[in-house]
C-alpha cells in the first residue's frame, strides 16, 4: 500500500492500525523486545532473552494515542530519507512495522541512532521509552528499547 | 629488558663476533711474544754452548762468528714474529670484515623476513566491519619488559543530567572491570627465534581522557541498551568490558538473525555475554604483533 493508499484511509479509524517495533536479541543482554501499539489503545510488550519470554501491557493515553497514530507516524515518517551507515557494535537495528486491518502496509529498519538523532523522530524513540519504561516497570530483568 | 628488534639482534651478533675477533687475535699475539722469548732464549743458548778452538786467533774469529750468528738468529727471529704479529693483524682484519659481511646480509634478512614489521606502529588503528556493523578500532600497543600493554584512551561525553560525582564514581568502576577483565588471562609464550623475552604478560590499561582520545563514548542518564559508543551513567562494568573489547577490534560472538556468518561461540566469551572472559582468540592479534615486531614468533597460552 502506497502514500495515496494510506491517505485515502480514514485516519479516524484507527482502531484498526498497529504498530509493531522490535529491536535486539534473544541471545544478547537485554534480549529481543516486540513493542505493539494498538490504535485500540493498547500497549503490549514482550521480551524475549534466551528462550524465557516475558509479556507485558498498559493503556496508552489519550495523548500517545493522537500522538502516534496521526500523519506523523501513519505516512510521513515511513518517506523520510534518512543517512545510511553501518551500526554502531551492539547498536538496536529497530524494526518498524504498520498494520492495517491485519496486513502489513509498511516497513522500516533504522538504526536507534539514525531514529534518534533525526529532527522528525526523536520525538517518536523518547515516547516509545516512556511507554516501555511504564509498561514494563514491574518486570523482574531490565527491558530496553 | 626491552623487546629486541631484528636489527638490534644483528647488531648484538655483530658486536659478539667482533668480540670474538679481538680475543682470538690477543691470543694470536700471546703466542707470537712467547714464541719470540723462547727463541731468543734459544739463540743465546746456542751462542753459550758454541765451543771454539783455544788457539786465539781461531778463538776470537769464531767468538766473532757466534757473536753475529746469535744476532742473525735473534734478527731472523724477530723477522718471524713480525710476520707473526702480523699474520695475527690480518686474521683480525679478515675476522672483523667477515662479521660485518655476516651483519649486511642479517640486516639484509632482516629487511625481507621483517618487512612488515617496519609498519606495525604503536598506535594502531584501523575500521573494521562485520556484518551489519561497522566501527573504527583503535588503541595503542607497547612492549616493555617483557611485558605487552594495550592502552585505549577513552574521552566520556557526559549528558548534561549526569553529575561529576556520579561519573568519576562509575568511571574508576568501569576502569577496575575492564582492566581486571580483560589483562593477564593468557601470556604469550616464544615459539621460535631467540628473543630475549621467553613470555610476554599481556595487559590493560583504560585512561579516561580530555583530549587525544581514541574513543569518545556518550553517557547518558538513566539506564538502557547500551553500544560500544553510548553508554548510561547506570553501565555495568561487565557491559563496559565487553564494548571495550569491540574498541580494540573483536566483533560480536551472539546469535544474530541479521548475521548468518557470524562467528557465534559458546565458552562464555565477553564478546558472547557481557559477564564472560576474554578467550586466547582475544590475546591472538597481539602475539602477532609482538611477533612482527620482534620476528620471534609468539603464541598465546
Amino acid at each position: 500500500m502506497n502514500k495515496e493508499n494510506i491517505s485515502e484511509l480514514n485516519l479516524g479509524n484507527i482502531e484498526k492500525y498497529r504498530i509493531v517495533i522490535k529491536t535486539g536479541y534473544e541471545a544478547f543482554d537485554y534480549g529481543l523486545t516486540q513493542i505493539t501499539l494498538n490504535g485500540s489503545g493498547i500497549a503490549a510488550i514482550e521480551n524475549t532473552l534466551h528462550g524465557k519470554k516475558s509479556t507485558f501491557s498498559s493503556k496508552l493515553s489519550e495523548k500517545e494515542v493522537i500522538e502516534l497514530f496521526t500523519q506523523k507516524i501513519l505516512i510521513d515518517i515511513w518517506e523520510i530519507k534518512f543517512i545510511k551507515r553501518k551500526g554502531i557494535p551492539d547498536e538496536s537495528l529497530i524494526k518498524m512495522s504498520l498494520f492495517y486491518d491485519e496486513k502489513e502496509i509498511k516497513h522500516l529498519e533504522i538504526w536507534e541512532g539514525i531514529l534518534e538523532e533525526h529532527p522528525e523522530t526523536g520525538w517518536f524513540i523518547i515516547l516509545l521509552r516512556e511507554i516501555l519504561e511504564r509498561t514494563t516497570e514491574k518486570s523482574e530483568r531490565p527491558i530496553y528499547l | 629488558m626491552s623487546i629486541e628488534t631484528p636489527f638490534e639482534r644483528c647488531r648484538n651478533t655483530r658486536e659478539v663476533h667482533r668480540l670474538e675477533c679481538i680475543d682470538e687475535r690477543e691470543g694470536r699475539r700471546r703466542v707470537c711474544e712467547d714464541e719470540r722469548e723462547g727463541s731468543y732464549e734459544a739463540c743465546d743458548n746456542w751462542a753459550k754452548k758454541y765451543e771454539c778452538c783455544d788457539w786465539w786467533p781461531c778463538s776470537t774469529v769464531c767468538a766473532i762468528l757466534v757473536w753475529f750468528g746469535k744476532w742473525i738468529c735473534k734478527a731472523w727471529r724477530t723477522v718471524t714474529y713480525t710476520f707473526c704479529v702480523l699474520f695475527a693483524w690480518i686474521t683480525y682484519t679478515f675476522c672483523v670484515a667477515w662479521a660485518w659481511v655476516k651483519h649486511i646480509i642479517c640486516v639484509v634478512i632482516a629487511i625481507l623476513i621483517c618487512f612488515p614489521s617496519l609498519f606495525s606502529a604503536n598506535e594502531k588503528s584501523y575500521d573494521m566491519e562485520e556484518c551489519i556493523y561497522g566501527w573504527n578500532v583503535a588503541y595503542r600497543i607497547e612492549g616493555t619488559k617483557c611485558n605487552l600493554e594495550i592502552t585505549v584512551r577513552i574521552r566520556l561525553n557526559p549528558d548534561a543530567g549526569v553529575t561529576n560525582t556520579n561519573l568519576n564514581a562509575q568511571s574508576q568502576i568501569w576502569e577496575t572491570a575492564i582492566e581486571s577483565t580483560w589483562s593477564n588471562q593468557f601470556q604469550l609464550q616464544r615459539s621460535d627465534g631467540e628473543c630475549n623475552c621467553v613470555n610476554y604478560t599481556v595487559s590493560f590499561n583504560v585512561e579516561f581522557v580530555n583530549s587525544n582520545e581514541h574513543h569518545v563514548v556518550r553517557i547518558r542518564t538513566g539506564s538502557g541498551r547500551e553500544n560500544m559508543t553510548n553508554w548510561y551513567i547506570t553501565t555495568t562494568g561487565g557491559t563496559a568490558s565487553h564494548e571495550f573489547g569491540h574498541m580494540i577490534g573483536f566483533p560480536d560472538e551472539y546469535t544474530a538473525p541479521e548475521c548468518p556468518d557470524r562467528n557465534v561461540t559458546s565458552d562464555n566469551s565477553i564478546m558472547q555475554t557481557t559477564i564472560g572472559a576474554p578467550r586466547e582468540r582475544h590475546y591472538e592479534p597481539f602475539a602477532e604483533w609482538i611477533s612482527n615486531r620482534t620476528c620471534c614468533k609468539y603464541e598465546v597460552t
